[in-house]
């Protein structure tokens, strides 16, 4: 009889479950973890969700599982920060907009609060990871091919520098917040987005913000669309919600959001931590 | 300290995030559990009963699966159920039903094995008595689940702890959605990311105390039956 019960009720919760999804198509974005763990989506999209009635579910990885996510027809559009991979996303025909690039905010470099490399008197961040190369202090890297990761590579690049092989390097493989972690564990450089940093700063007493908005450091956010007709969807039965993607797309390019995303941070941190690009 | 504060303020202050996370954690191990159980058990026994050509082959096949890396199983099911994968039209990338096809696929192996094992052992001990008192087979194979229940009880619990505390997996194929996919261990890893390792702590405390309710009920059974 027990067993009866519980059965009746598990299955009850399925088809509760089940019930729930029967209205709005929802709307499936993958994003990188920097925009949902500094708490931006959370704040947003509840605003969006509540005025048109879709549901927003939040994927969040780093831009290269978030790109290969969209490209396996699992999301419906994406919000992510990686100039290179959204270009070669568009290139293979997988997005039905162009790159829209809405707000952006600054890359900052944080690292020991003795500062053994003196990035703190740098111009730039080339500079900053040409002074911590020389200095041998030791650096933390994503290490996960996401936009962060990537802009410190092409940092690298411009700085004329191959760290990789280096005994100071340590590409960890991890998100933002777990890097941070270990950067601090570690006592090294590392380079974050600062909404990040600051939403976590107070479990980082070893770190402090050394280096940041130089011209080098900006970090502009874009959103894509999936296309539906993708060659690579082509034979297979993939569902895009085109029509959800396109509120979204244009509801956080528009006025409420620009006004919310302006405000956010302002109470918390005291400061303004994601800017709008302006058209 | 903080932690175990923090968890009991989490249990007590029940928000319905937690509700939500520890009821999909639940609804995801039972079926994981009951599936792979249901199919596991009887091959399992069938493995160790009976002598056949190829038995060999296929103990030491169920061995090697019984190692496979939850990260690696989940890759193949992503591969399999995204959109444009062979089991695309069935759309069922980020849900719990793909979180339990993955567990299967992890925990059956090991359900195999172990009741192989536990059949093979019951079964060498009963067979002469058996013999000599001329029980038929089908009356052999009734009594040797029974003789083997209390070690299905342990086989169960170990598949239900492996899925409970399964995070590669379901985390490729579930996609940590809030409110829909996410599990204790998702969630556990998700705070530790966020550098929050109080609440990490606190969330692992409840998973803990989850398996602990568990495990009373199903330890009383094994007993009884030993």
């Amino acid at each position: 009889m027990k067993k009866l019960l519980a059965l009746i009720l598990i299955l009850g919760m399925i088809f509760s479950f089940a019930a729930c999804a029967q209205e709005k198509p929802v709307i499936r974005l993958a994003t990188t973890t920097s925009v949902n763990d500094s708490g931006l989506l959370p704040y947003l999209l509840p605003v969006f969700e509540e005025k048109t009635g879709y549901k927003v579910e939040v994927a969040s990885a780093g831009t290269g599982i978030a790109i290969g996510y969209a490209k396996s027809g699992d999301a419906d559009l994406l919000l992510v920060h990686s100039k290179k991979q959204e270009e070669a996303f568009i290139e293979e025909g997988f997005a039905s907009t162009e790159r829209l690039s809405f707000m952006y905010n600054y890359f900052v470099i944080v690292g020991p609060e003795a500062d053994p490399a003196k990035v703190a008197e740098t111009a730039n961040a080339a500079d900053a990871f040409k002074a911590i190369a020389e200095s041998g202090a030791g650096f933390a890297s994503r290490g996960d091919n996401s936009g962060t990761h990537n802009k410190e590579t092409g940092i690298w690049e411009s700085a004329g520098i191959d760290p990789t092989t280096e005994a100071w390097y340590n590409s960890v493989g991890s998100g933002m917040g777990d890097t941070l972690t270990k950067a601090n564990e570690l006592n090294v450089y590392t380079l974050t987005d600062k909404a990040t940093f600051l939403s976590m700063k107070d479990k980082l007493p070893n770190l402090k913000l050394l280096k940041e908005e130089a011209d080098d450091m900006k970090n502009t956010y874009s959103l894509l669309g999936v296309n539906p007709e993708a060659k690579g969807f082509e034979g297979k039965d993939v569902k895009i919600n085109t029509e959800g993607a396109n509120a979204l797309i244009e509801w956080l390019q528009g006025a409420e959001a620009a006004a919310l995303i302006e405000a956010y941070g302002k109470d918390t941190y005291g400061e303004q931590l994601f800017y709008l690009l302006k058209k | 300290m903080n932690s175990f504060q923090q968890a009991f303020s989490l249990i007590l202050h029940a928000d319905q995030e937690l509700l939500q996370i520890l009821l999909t954690t639940l609804i995801m191990s039972v079926f994981s559990t009951g599936i792979s159980a249901g199919l596991g058990i009887p091959v399992g026994v069938l493995l160790g009963k009976r002598r056949f050509p190829g038995r060999g082959v296929l103990l030491r096949i169920t061995n090697t699966m019984m190692g496979l890396p939850p990260v690696l199983a989940g890759l193949l099911v992503f591969i399999f159920f995204r959109s444009v994968g062979p089991f695309g039209s069935l759309h069922l990338m980020f849900t719990v039903p793909v979180m339990v096809i993955a567990q299967v696929l992890l925990i059956t192996p090991v359900v195999i094995g172990l009741s192989a094992s536990a059949a093979q052992n019951t079964y060498n001990a009963m067979q002469e008595t058996a013999f000599g008192l001329r029980i038929s087979a089908p009356r052999q194979t009734l009594l040797l689940l029974r003789e083997c229940r209390g070690s299905f009880i342990s086989i169960i619990l170990m598949a239900f702890g492996r899925s409970i505390a399964e995070v590669g997996a379901v985390s490729l194929v579930g996609g940590n959605i809030q409110f829909k996919t996410r599990v204790m261990t998702t969630a556990i890893l998700l705070e530790a990311n966020k550098g929050d390792f109080s609440k990490a702590l606190a969330l692992g405390i409840i998973l803990m105390l989850l398996a602990l309710l568990v495990n009373i009920p199903a330890y009383t059974l094994q007993e009884k039956w030993k």
